[in-house]
């Protein structure tokens, strides 16, 4: 395709153009030349409603094209490419309609690299008259308008929008800027670059004036948003510029008529958010009754800036994430989430400390008195005296004994009290005073290590013994699994207390009865897999607890071991645990269940997602002496045993299952390659020849990947290669290679032609005779 | 028996109950309501205090000519339910102690005629046989004669009537309860036949303020009467009465179908949007079209607090008091959010069957706890609306065509306020339809005219509309006795200022007198640049003094 296929694509059909990948679109675009603008102008202009125009699968089909393809291109267009198709558009406003096209677009991400080269052309091509002519006034109108949203539509901090968009202005008339204000109200997404718009507009002298007579003539809402937006932007450093834009305003006739005077407006705006700040610290030191509002307020952050919409995407939406926090989100409670515009600790700072301590002290909810606290901490006014003040209240101290458990009360105010013991002495005190009380109401599972490991020495005697009075005092299995790992946590016990503590532990809690319901078996197996690598020793007890019923309904279970991926490792060595105690009393009941379809089907796959040690991404190649937990479930000897062993159906359900080639759906599996590792190591343990069956199910999968490609076909050649050499692997070869030799390369060799690359290396060292090599025929 | 003239005292409580419970269209737990509901739509009441003498002397030359029992209800289709109502001291009812009453219910009776027998006993053996084999009487156990403890009544009739009147918030009930009883005895020693209004008419006369009234129920027509209107110099508290009559609110019709959809399945629906999103015009408006469907809308606003006894007990009262006129109520709950557990509960305590329900249309913020229930979500594509709003104002106060009107709104592109409908309607309302564009003083001109007709008081009204707009801005109530703590005011004074704001129809003062705030976020931030541009000298010894 040349350039000239490129205009006239984008005129006739656009829906040839699926036919194009990004590399294709993007060299026809550069060879375009002065057409390439206005074409590509269009094209995009054309492609929402192309997208709408489509159902079903057809519009699937474009969506996939935009998405992976052209905006693939948008996005790969430097600002080289694009200075260039700006230079050699045919007009002014071919560029600037190929820039506002492109600005719309989050995928093209130059298009603010090239506004010089459209301030340029614009400077270079404006008449400084206005014409004459009204469709050529208005065509400039338009140009100037598109350029201006182009220019200033935020990619980047607002400090640069405001630069670039003042050059613009810069070089603009004064008829097209009275043009530009005139029409203010068809800005493009205004909100998004109106601060930058407003700096621009009182920077140039130009501009100003053209400013001032609008604003003291006109009574338009969005220009005294720009001067709301000027006089906040200019009000530290450039401070000389609102003063003669209002200078400029009074000069002009009819500028008395504005309601409310510039002069007093603008001091009005430049002292909002400190004279906000103030009132705001006043009335929490005439201490209301709503003060709770006020320090939710001063609490709540959110990342996003409501001004700046979001560039839209193709069908016309998009996602916005933003991260709401306040005192209130915090612990789940409701909001107002209304953003504060002024300095919180401004305000906080001008809080009188003793009004400060009243209203600590008159927040019921403990988590949040100290959340005031916090805040006011802050300040420098907050010293010694006022945490003097503050603690003094007894009403404090006792609501902070009396956090309940509820809702986690009382670990929410511990947390707290300990992020603010290191703030002071005095809350130091009161944290070694306090927190040891709330222990007795912590959940189970707030006792986290960090909590005991930072604690006091009172704290951690406090933590010892709850512990040990809870472990004792019948916990539901949950509880006891979480008591056990806090027993672990370091420093909380000495090693012999530790080892008292266990030999003394009481097991009823994971006791099971003879006929275990599926919710038991099911927290039984969670308690369990959760132990298993910390406390062996006390899961070897409680396997040796149970039943041989309970055995048999542990194993039975499909709900506990299910094919989820939560700790599949340790969960096979339970049940490889499970099957060796029943073992142990029913070999032959264990044998029949475990060739049973339903959960020989479960096993296998529960063995399949431990990715048979080749699971993520190691460093080194994993080693296979017998101790990991697919060897281990492997090893059982009750899958060697019988006439028909079922070590042979697992061994040949993983040549089966294996992919040949990992991709992000199955990159936690073993591929075909590294399960042939694993089984020729397992076999090499276990003294065990390579079975029969092996090479025709390695024949099956090359046949199978046939259809796939040549990739597949090599990738399960590499697997093969892993087998001791022998006939029917030499047999296996060369059909494969043969296979190979036919099928053509990959779409897109250079990111996923590995498996092909690496066999073609290996091939290349076989003797041109052998039929592996597969440079020769 | 007891005293002579006794058993009226019973009869005219009875029928006094009776009344109520038909006007108030409440089924009651007893044989009555199969009665009625045979009898249907009535056209008039006849009461009659000489039923007890004409059974009294049962030889009576007036019995057969009266042919009327102590209260006669007659239907639209002419049917007549006959009601003879008498009080037994001890033991049952034997045939002979009725005889009259059977005789002429027996000659009387017919296939549109039937007779009742509304009493505290029981019949007799004999009598409950001879009524069993198809003596044409309906034997009503009614309540008890009412004893009374402490002036309290603890059984019987009197109960049932002081039930009713503490739920329509009656302040004096012993006084309501006689009023009520004296007027059916003057009714019925008068003999008269009403029609359904005029014992309505007469009841409501008797029970209105200032014994009840708004304090308890606030009907929504009254509150939207005393507003001023969106079309004033202060539309700030929402439509007016005359804006909803006159047509100058606009609402999708869509909206409105899906809640007519949700009321009639659930009596539920929960109205939810962010602020300044049109909820509570939609909630006005609703009142409006409930209004001239012979429905009576009732609100509560939360803002002020959860009602005395509670919401569940205030929708029960506003029900009563609804069909006590005789219409069907439709509750408005207000600022939900402010308090979704007591409107959980309010909402979980309704009867069971929709039919039975008090419609409730629950207007709120966005709040997880009302997730589940029929909603409808007027916040969903804000900004579309803002413009469909633009477009149909264009269009009514404009006479553009739908064309001319989306061209121009193209044009404005109303950039940053089709959103927020309070700045919305104060920019349209200074659209210039010549030049197409917003206008930019328009929306401070009614703040700075309401700032102008203070009179009273002004400076300490100033500074405090100085406090409640900086904290309103974001949404913070002003309480006032920290605004007089930091105006250094006494706290009568602030109370006092807060309540002139509020007659000026700028404030919101709160039922108890402790917090005022501005209607709305937006209009606090309008009042907020007013008062520092335009009344700096107002508000400067405030301002000096935060700064110290």
């Amino acid at each position: 395709m040349n350039h000239r296929d490129f205009a006239a694509l984008v005129a006739d059909d656009p829906a040839r153009l699926t036919d194009l990948n990004k590399r294709q679109l993007v060299a026809a675009f550069g060879e375009a030349g002065s057409e390439g603008a206005g074409a590509l102008a269009a094209l995009v202009g054309r492609i929402p409603e192309w997208l709408q125009e489509a159902s079903g699968p057809e519009r699937e089909r474009r969506h996939d094209w935009v998405k992976g393809q052209f905006d693939s291109f948008l996005s790969a267009l430097s600002p080289a490419v694009l200075v260039r198709a700006t230079e050699a558009a045919d007009s002014f406003h071919s560029a600037a309609a190929l820039h506002g096209a492109l600005a719309r677009r989050r995928a093209a991400v130059h298009i603010a690299a090239a506004s010089e080269a459209l301030t340029c052309r614009f400077a270079a091509e404006v008449p400084t008259e206005s014409p004459v002519d009204q469709d050529i006034r208005e065509q400039w109108t338009q140009g100037f308008l598109r350029a201006v949203f182009a220019t200033g539509v935020r990619a980047g901090p607002q400090g640069e929008q405001a630069t670039r968009l003042t050059r613009l202005l810069a070089s603009s008339p004064k008829w097209l800027l009275e043009q530009l204000l005139d029409r203010i109200g068809s800005l493009e997404m205004f909100n998004n670059y109106a601060p930058a718009l407003a700096l621009s507009l009182v920077s140039s002298p130009t501009a100003r004036e053209a400013f001032a007579a609008a604003l003291a003539t006109r009574d338009v809402e969005q220009h005294w948003r720009l001067f709301r937006s000027g006089v906040a932007a200019t009000s530290t450093g450039q401070s000389d510029l609102i003063p003669k834009l209002i200078a400029q305003i009074e000069l002009e006739p009819g500028s008395n008529s504005t309601i409310l005077r510039p002069e007093d407006f603008a001091d009005a705006i430049a002292t909002e958010s400190d004279d906000t700040a103030r009132l705001f610290g006043a009335y929490l030191s005439a201490r209301p009754t709503n003060h709770e509002d006020a320090f939710d307020l001063l609490s709540y952050h959110t990342e996003l800036d409501e001004a700046l919409s979001p560039l839209p995407e193709w069908l016309g939406f998009g996602f916005t994430m933003s991260m709401h926090s306040s005192m209130r989100l915090n612990r789940g409670a409701e909001s107002k989430r209304v953003k504060c515009t002024f300095d919180k600790a401004t305000a906080l700072s001008r809080v009188d400390p003793e009004a400060a301590a009243w209203l600590v002290e008159q927040q019921r909810d403990p988590v949040y008195a100290l959340d005031y606290l916090a805040r006011l901490l802050r300040g420098p006014a907050f010293d010694d005296d006022f945490l003097r003040l503050t603690l003094a209240k007894p009403l404090l101290r006792e609501r902070l004994r009396a956090a309940p458990a509820t809702d986690g009360m009382a670990t929410r105010v511990y947390d707290r009290l300990e992020r603010l013991a290191h703030r002071h002495l005095r809350l130091a005190d009161l944290h070694r005073e306090v927190a040891p009380t709330l222990v007795s109401r912590f959940r189970a599972e707030d006792f986290g290590i960090d909590r005991i490991r930072f604690g006091t020495s009172e704290v951690t005697a406090a933590f010892r013994e709850e512990v040990r009075r809870r472990l004792k005092s019948h916990p539901s299995i949950g509880e006891w699994v979480l008591l056990l790992e806090a027993l672990q946590t370091p420093w909380l016990f000495e090693d012999a207390e530790r080892d008292q503590t266990l030999s003394e532990l009481d097991l009823s809690p994971c006791a099971l009865p003879s006929s275990p319901t599926e919710e038991e078996v099911t927290s039984w197996v969670y308690a369990l897999t959760r132990l298993h690598s910390t406390f062996p020793e006390v899961v070897a007890r409680a396997l040796a607890a149970l039943g041989v019923s309970a055995l048999r309904a542990i194993y039975q279970s499909l709900q506990a071991f299910n094919g989820s991926s939560w700790q599949v490792e340790s969960r096979l060595l339970v049940l490889g645990d499970i099957v060796r105690h029943w073992h142990s009393h029913e070999p032959a009941a264990v044998a029949a269940a475990m060739s049973e379809p339903v959960l020989l089907h479960r096993d296998f796959w529960l063995l399949m997602r431990t990715g048979l040690g080749f699971a993520g991404v190691t460093l080194n190649p994993p080693s296979f002496v017998g101790e990991t937990a697919p060897e281990r479930w492997l090893d059982l000897d009750v899958l060697w045993e019988g006439e028909e062993q079922l070590i042979a159906v697992y061994l040949a359900s993983i040549l089966r299952h294996a992919p040949a080639v990992r991709n992000p759906e199955n990159h936690d599996t073993a591929d075909l390659a590294s399960a042939s590792t694993f089984i020729v190591a397992l076999l090499n343990r276990h003294d065990t020849p390579v079975p029969a069956f092996v090479w025709p199910a390695l024949a099956e999968r090359v046949k199978d990947a046939k259809s796939l490609g040549r990739e597949e076909v090599s990738a399960v050649l590499m697997a093969v290669l892993i087998f001791p050499d022998c006939p029917p692997r030499l047999e296996l070869l060369q059909g494969g290679i043969a296979i190979t030799r036919e099928l053509a390369p990959c779409v897109d060799e250079t990111t996923s032609g590995y498996h092909y690359a690496t066999l073609k290396q290996w091939s290349c060292t076989q003797p041109p005779e052998s039929g592996l090599n597969l440079n020769s025929r | 028996m007891g005293e002579v003239g006794e058993g009226y005292a019973y009869q005219w409580e009875v029928t006094a109950a009776v009344v109520l419970r038909l006007l108030r269209g409440v089924d009651a737990d007893d044989a009555m309501a199969p009665a009625l509901r045979w009898l249907g739509k009535i056209q008039s009441y006849a009461f009659d205090g000489e039923g007890e003498l004409k059974d009294a002397s049962s030889t009576s030359p007036n019995m057969e000519g009266a042919g009327r029992e102590d209260l006669d209800f007659l239907s639209v289709d002419g049917r007549q339910l006959s009601v003879q109502i008498k009080k037994r001291t001890g033991g049952s009812w034997s045939p002979s102690s009725l005889s009259t009453f059977t005789k002429r219910a027996t000659k009387q009776n017919s296939e549109n005629h039937r007779f009742v027998f509304l009493t505290n006993a029981d019949p007799s053996p004999k009598l409950a046989g001879q009524l069993a084999s198809g003596l044409p009487i309906e034997w009503i156990r009614f309540a008890d004669v009412s004893e009374f403890v402490e002036s309290r009544p603890v059984i019987g009739v009197a109960r049932e009537i002081w039930r009713t009147l503490e739920m329509l918030g009656i302040r004096d009930v012993r006084n309501a309860h006689a009023s009520l009883c004296h007027q059916v005895m003057r009714w019925s020693l008068k003999g008269l036949k009403l029609t359904p209004d005029d014992v309505r008419t007469e009841v409501e006369s008797l029970l209105v303020s200032p014994v009840m009234g708004e304090r308890f129920v606030r009907p929504m027509e009254q509150v939207l009467r005393e507003r001023a209107g969106l079309f004033t110099d202060q539309p700030f508290q929402g439509p007016s009465w005359d804006d909803l009559a006159s047509g100058r609110v606009h609402v999708r019709p869509e909206v409105l179908a899906l809640i007519d959809k949700h009321l009639a399945e659930n009596a539920l629906v929960v109205v939810e949007g962010p602020q300044a999103s049109g909820k509570s015009v939609l909630a006005a408006t609703l009142a409006h079209r409930a209004e001239t469907r012979d429905m009576l809308p009732i609100i509560w606003d939360l803002a002020h607090g959860e009602p005395d006894r509670g919401l569940g007990e205030y929708v029960a009262m506003a029900t009563t008091y609804a069909r006590l006129r005789g219409r069907e109520p439709l509750v408005v709950v207000e600022n939900a959010h402010l308090a979704s557990g007591a409107v959980l509960r309010a909402i979980a305590t309704r009867p069971s069957r929709t039919p039975e329900r008090t419609r409730l249309v629950v207007v709120t913020r966005p709040d997880q706890s009302f997730k589940g229930l029929p909603s409808v979500d007027v916040g969903a594509g804000l900004a579309g609306r803002g413009l469909q709003l633009a477009s149909w104002y264009l269009q009514r106060f404009h006479g553009y065509t739908d064309e001319q009107a989306k061209r121009t709104i193209a044009g404005s592109r109303f950039f940053g306020i089709a959103t927020d409908f309070w700045a919305l309607w104060l920019s349209l309302r200074g659209f210039d339809p010549s030049r197409g564009t917003l206008p930019w003083s328009t929306r401070y001109t009614p703040i700075v005219r309401s700032l102008e007709l203070l009179t009273q008081n002004p400076r300490t009204l100033y500074e405090l509309l100085y406090v409640a707009a900086g904290l309103g801005r974001y949404e913070l109530q002003t309480d006032l006795r920290a605004a007089s703590r930091l105006l250094s005011v006494d706290f009568d004074t602030v109370r006092h200022v807060a309540e002139l704001g509020g007659t000026a129809g700028i404030l919101d003062v709160d039922m108890t007198r402790a917090t005022c705030r501005f209607w709305h976020a937006s209009l606090a931030d309008l009042y907020w640049d007013v008062l520092r541009t335009r009344r700096r000298e107002d508000i400067d010894r405030v301002r000096t003094k935060v700064c110290l």
